[in-house]
């Protein structure tokens, strides 16, 4: 008798082994459930915020990013070291999509490789990242609207990187800007004015100055009268934040200053203004790289901008048009109050207009530059646009707007030889704000001034500050109403320090209102008469009604507090919302080797819900040959005739088992009591076929192929531990996986079911996927189905929790065996639902019919 | 003179006819009947005769509404079967069953849970796909069936109903 013991023996030892061998293997499965679920809670969180009724910044997608980035790193490294390195191409994707996600950040990602210099006729708003939006848009306007744009190129973000490394730039300026105490306007100037200093003083790289210099010898070539304009098109610039008019563009640039201008436009990135913005946004200075447009001037009899929405009051279904005579640099700086026609959107047809006395206009110089000339007296209070030019722009406009499918806020000009020229197309951020409902009786207050136009609607009370340059701008105090006689430049410094702004030049249109309503300050632009106030006067500016009362008016300012959307309309909801995209959907879905692919990883989810599917084959796979179902299996007594085998993989349960059964009360696995309970309940549903009719049972009605009715099998096992089940239930043609975790620990828990196969016509399967996901959605389940394969997932639950879910699973489990067969109609499978809801104990939804 | 068509033509494919496995109840199976509408070319009917499975799809049996009912049907209303005659045969006056409605309908309710498979018939025949339409006819009139489960190499695939055969002769006679 030795022999068997020692083959006994020598098989305990095997099992011994084994078990080690899982229990480690375990180890790295239980990190990777931890990572996918902690990524998953910050994917959750993300989503919770872009639905908007959360307060969040830059910083905060920034973090999350951050977090989610330690998660899958270490979750892919978890299923390298489980499967031995087979999953590198994994990694790979992830990385991929990874940097798509940089891409979205403005600027964030590295720059990728260019030429120094590109025609616009090259470009398409796909080259955003290489030559900034403003370049990028004017070349998609170009070459795929044939909209008339003027002749020009681009100074690409890769000539930006050479110009900064050549001159090792970029620390010398990390480094001074990190010491800028963004609260301190001094700072600001101070700082600024340094790094600008350096960068002016910096040397252009010979092969970078020769492309430029060529460049700009082939468009005077091809354009030989013209005279040259170089805008900054920063990247970031214009999408998700608008930077508006935050950095230089300079007129009228003859040939010999295009080096200087360049230098000039780089430098623009840290006036006081643009600094603050991006520091306020918290966005890194060294990812907004600069591009450069160089584009032949339009020398401008009439220039403006064209909203195709109204920024301030959404619901209303017109266009607005902001015109002057000559450029349109005076209007976007506010140094003129331009004219203004509200369009339909429907028919073109002038709504109103409202036209103002333009006393100059900036014309180009012939020396170079730009020059102030006063209009002509019975010129000042003309239109300075023509109904049919009019007509033709806002045409220009909403195809403009179809074409990006978004609001665009569009800069124009039209040259003396009255062809219309589009400048610059962006999206217009709208400010979708409900009116107040709050009643307020401003009879009670003194009116002091009234007139202008709403800018940003709120109210905001404080003492007026009168600022006329940027040089008062150090000493404005906090919660102050701010009274300009126009807009200037650095105003933005001050934006989140007053509780409202008034000027009294100026438009809807203006750079500096584009800012105001982005930081959201109550502003009325075109109010006369501010001679009026006196620096310290206690006022209310009542920006939605467009009046100033005396003294402080709490009330008001509480009545007027529009409750905002929050984020609908702003920068940072949009990197949000696009971010996600590329982060929370899920498109695994469906079982098998066809599906699971690194390749079909489209986002992040997919990545997480990859690993953890591999990670549970490396796992299991071993331990579900049969011969190890022998070693370390068990089989479950039960009064259902599952034929069931139980394995522990956290201990060894021999001496539970000596006759290689455990009973249903021995079952100490928390989520296999509860599913197994919900099992229970139901009971079996069947009785054992009636012997008389065994004779016929030759014949098949099934639609499977042969060796599909191969995959019949009633064999089923649970994997099982203190805490966690992974059950593959096979009954019949139809095989479902569950898993889940139920443990102290309520950010671990989770269920998870796969659902696939049945032995009715697909029609039938599918009638099956929708009934249980119908059933399970109401019972608390996340739902994704595919044809006849359903994943459903709930987390981040109590025990308690996760235990009646698993019991009310167990209990659809066995409601729907096999009931595949049954839903020959779309009726059948509604009566189906109820019947199986009313058996659950839930109501069917209101609206619902049997 | 048009041809006679042959069972395939005329048969109602398996997936688009009810059937249940045999431990689904009688009320799942009123249900079945109820509400699946057949539509049969622009007839439209609700079934008379589901098909009953196995676990493994294999056909077991059929059940018709007079199966159901008489499933459905008190003790001592239900007339014993030729296989189990008793010693002495009394008939019951059905009119015994007003005396307590609710009681009845409660019996109902629960005789509704019973398993189909204790009241479905076995099948007797089969006929093949290639059958001629007389062959149908034969079948059913001689073993009194009103539907036949249609079968190709041992598989079944459809059944057929005597109301299409019905039609189908009407179409050649009038």
């Amino acid at each position: 008798m030795n022999w068997l013991k020692s083959l006994f023996l020598s098989r305990r030892r095997f099992s011994d082994e084994l078990i080690k061998s899982i229990q480690e293997k375990f180890e790295h499965f239980l990190k990777i459930l931890d990572c996918n679920y902690r990524v998953l809670k910050i994917i959750s969180d993300m989503e919770e915020k872009s639905q908007g009724e959360y307060l969040f910044d830059m910083s905060y997608i920034q973090n999350s990013r951050t977090e989610i980035n330690e998660g899958m790193e270490q979750l892919i490294a978890e299923l390298n070291i489980l499967s031995g390195d087979r999953y590198r191409a994994l990694r790979d994707r992830y990385r991929e999509i990874n940097h798509e996600l940089d891409m979205l950040m403005a600027g964030g990602a590295a720059i990728e490789k260019d030429d120094y210099v590109v025609p616009f006729d090259m470009l398409g708003r796909e080259r955003a990242f290489s030559v900034g939006s403003k370049n990028a848009q004017l070349g998609e306007l170009k070459t795929n609207l044939g909209l008339p744009v003027p002749d020009g190129f681009a100074i690409s973000a890769w000539a930006y990187k050479r110009f900064v490394e050549a001159n090792y730039l970029q620390e010398k300026i990390t480094d001074k800007l990190s010491r800028i105490d963004i609260k301190s306007y001094s700072d600001l100037v101070a700082i600024g004015n340094e790094i600008r200093a350096m960068v002016m003083a910096s040397e252009i790289p010979s092969d970078l100055s020769d492309a430029i210099a060529a460049a700009f010898v082939e468009l005077k070539k091809r354009n030989p009268s013209a005279k040259i304009a170089m805008r900054s098109s920063a990247i970031g610039e214009d999408t998700l934040f608008s930077f508006a008019g935050q950095y230089q563009s300079l007129l009228n640039v003859p040939p010999e200053k295009a080096l200087d201008g360049y230098r000039s436009i780089i430098a623009s990135k840290f006036t006081p203004q643009a600094i603050y913005y991006y520091l306020s946004h918290s966005l890194a200075e060294s990812n907004l790289a600069m591009s450069v447009g160089c584009t032949v001037m339009i020398d401008a009899a009439a220039a403006g901008v064209i909203y195709t929405r109204d920024p301030v009051n959404s619901e209303s279904d017109t266009i607005l048009v902001s015109s002057i005579f000559g450029l349109g640099k005076y209007l976007v700086d506010g140094t003129l109050t331009p004219d203004t026609f509200l369009l339909s959107r429907n028919d073109g047809r002038i709504v109103r207009s409202q036209i103002s006395t333009k006393a100059v206009c900036l014309r180009m110089s012939p020396d170079g530059g730009t020059v102030e000339e006063p209009v002509p007296a019975e010129r000042q209070n003309l239109p300075s646009l023509q109904d049919a030019q009019l007509k033709r722009i806002a045409e220009y406009a909403l195809k403009i707007e179809n074409h990006y499918r978004t609001p665009q806020d569009i800069e124009w000009a039209i040259g003396t030889n009255g062809q219309i020229y589009i400048l610059q197309s962006r999206p217009l951020q709208i400010l979708r704000s409900k009116p107040t409902t709050r009643p307020v009786d401003i009879n009670l207050f003194r009116q002091l001034a009234s007139g202008g136009m709403t800018v940003c609607p709120g109210a905001g009370a404080g003492p007026v500050y009168k600022a006329s340059s940027a040089s008062d701008l150090a000493a404005v105090p906090d919660g102050s109403v701010l009274m300009a006689a126009h807009p200037f430049p650095g105003l933005i410094t001050i934006m989140e320090k007053v509780s409202a702004i008034v000027t009294s030049v100026g438009s809807l249109a203006s750079h500096m209102a584009t800012l105001a309503r982005e930081y959201r300050v109550p502003t009325i632009a075109g109010m006369q008469n501010l001679e009026r106030f006196g620096n310290g006067d206690l006022v209310t500016v009542d920006a939605t009604e467009c009046v100033i009362y005396a003294d402080i008016q709490n009330d008001l300012v509480e009545a007027r507090k529009p409750e905002f959307d929050f984020f609908e309309d702003i920068g940072i909801f949009l990197i949000l919302r696009q971010m996600l995209d590329r982060i929370a959907p899920l498109n695994l879905i469906g079982r098998g080797d066809t599906v699971f692919k690194p390749e079909n990883c489209r986002t992040l989810h997919d990545i997480t819900r990859f690993a953890h599917q591999k990670a549970m084959e490396e796992m299991f796979s071993r331990i579900l040959r049969i011969d190890n179902q022998n070693y370390l299996g068990v089989t479950l007594k039960s009064k259902i005739p599952l034929k069931l085998t139980i394995i522990y993989i956290d201990r060894d349960i021999s001496q539970m088992a000596p006759k290689g059964f455990i009973t249903e009360e021995q079952i100490d696995s928390a989520p296999m009591r509860s599913f197994w309970a919900g099992v229970m309940k139901v009971g079996w549903p069947s009785a054992p076929p009636p012997v008389d009719f065994k004779g016929f049972a030759g014949v098949l009605g099934t639609t499977l192929s042969r060796s599909e009715e191969a995959g019949f099998s009633e064999n089923s096992f649970a994997i099982l531990s203190r805490n966690y089940m992974l059950l593959s239930l096979r009954m019949g043609f139809h095989f479902s996986t569950i898993e889940a975790m139920c443990s102290e620990e309520i950010s671990k828990n989770y269920i998870r079911m796969h659902f696939k196969d049945g032995g009715a016509s697909l029609d039938r399967r599918i009638r099956r996927i929708r009934l249980i996901t119908e059933v399970l959605s109401r019972v608390g389940f996340e739902c994704h189905s595919r044809a006849d394969f359903l994943d459903t997932v709930v987390s981040y639950l109590d025990c308690d929790m996760i235990a009646s879910l698993l019991y009310q699973l167990g209990r659809v489990t066995i409601l729907t065996k096999q009931l595949d067969m049954a839903l020959s109609s779309d009726e059948v499978t509604l009566w189906y639902t109820h019947d199986i809801l009313k058996k659950l104990g839930i109501e069917p939804q209101s609206g619902e019919t049997k | 003179m048009p041809e006679i068509k042959r069972v395939e033509e005329i048969m109602i494919p398996l997936n688009k006819y009810p059937h249940i496995p045999y431990w689904f109840t009688l009320r799942q199976t009123i249900a079945e009947m109820e509400k699946s509408e057949l539509d049969i070319n622009g007839r439209k009917s609700l079934p008379r005769v589901v098909l009953v499975f196995d676990e493994k799809y294999r056909l077991m049996g059929t059940v018709r509404r007079r199966d159901i009912m008489r499933g459905l049907e008190p003790e001592f209303l239900s007339s014993p079967s030729q296989q189990q005659s008793k010693w002495f045969n009394i008939q019951v006056d059905p009119n015994l069953m007003e005396l307590s409605f609710d009681k009845v309908v409660i019996g109902i309710r629960e005789r509704a849970e019973r398993p189909v498979s204790e009241v479905m018939l076995p099948i007797v025949r089969t006929i093949d796909a290639g059958d001629h339409l007389m062959k149908v006819i034969y079948e059913m009139v001689s073993n009194d069936l009103s539907l036949v489960p249609v079968t190709r190499e041992g598989r079944v695939i459809g059944v057929i109903r005597s109301v299409d055969v019905f039609h189908e002769i009407a179409t050649l006679i009038l």
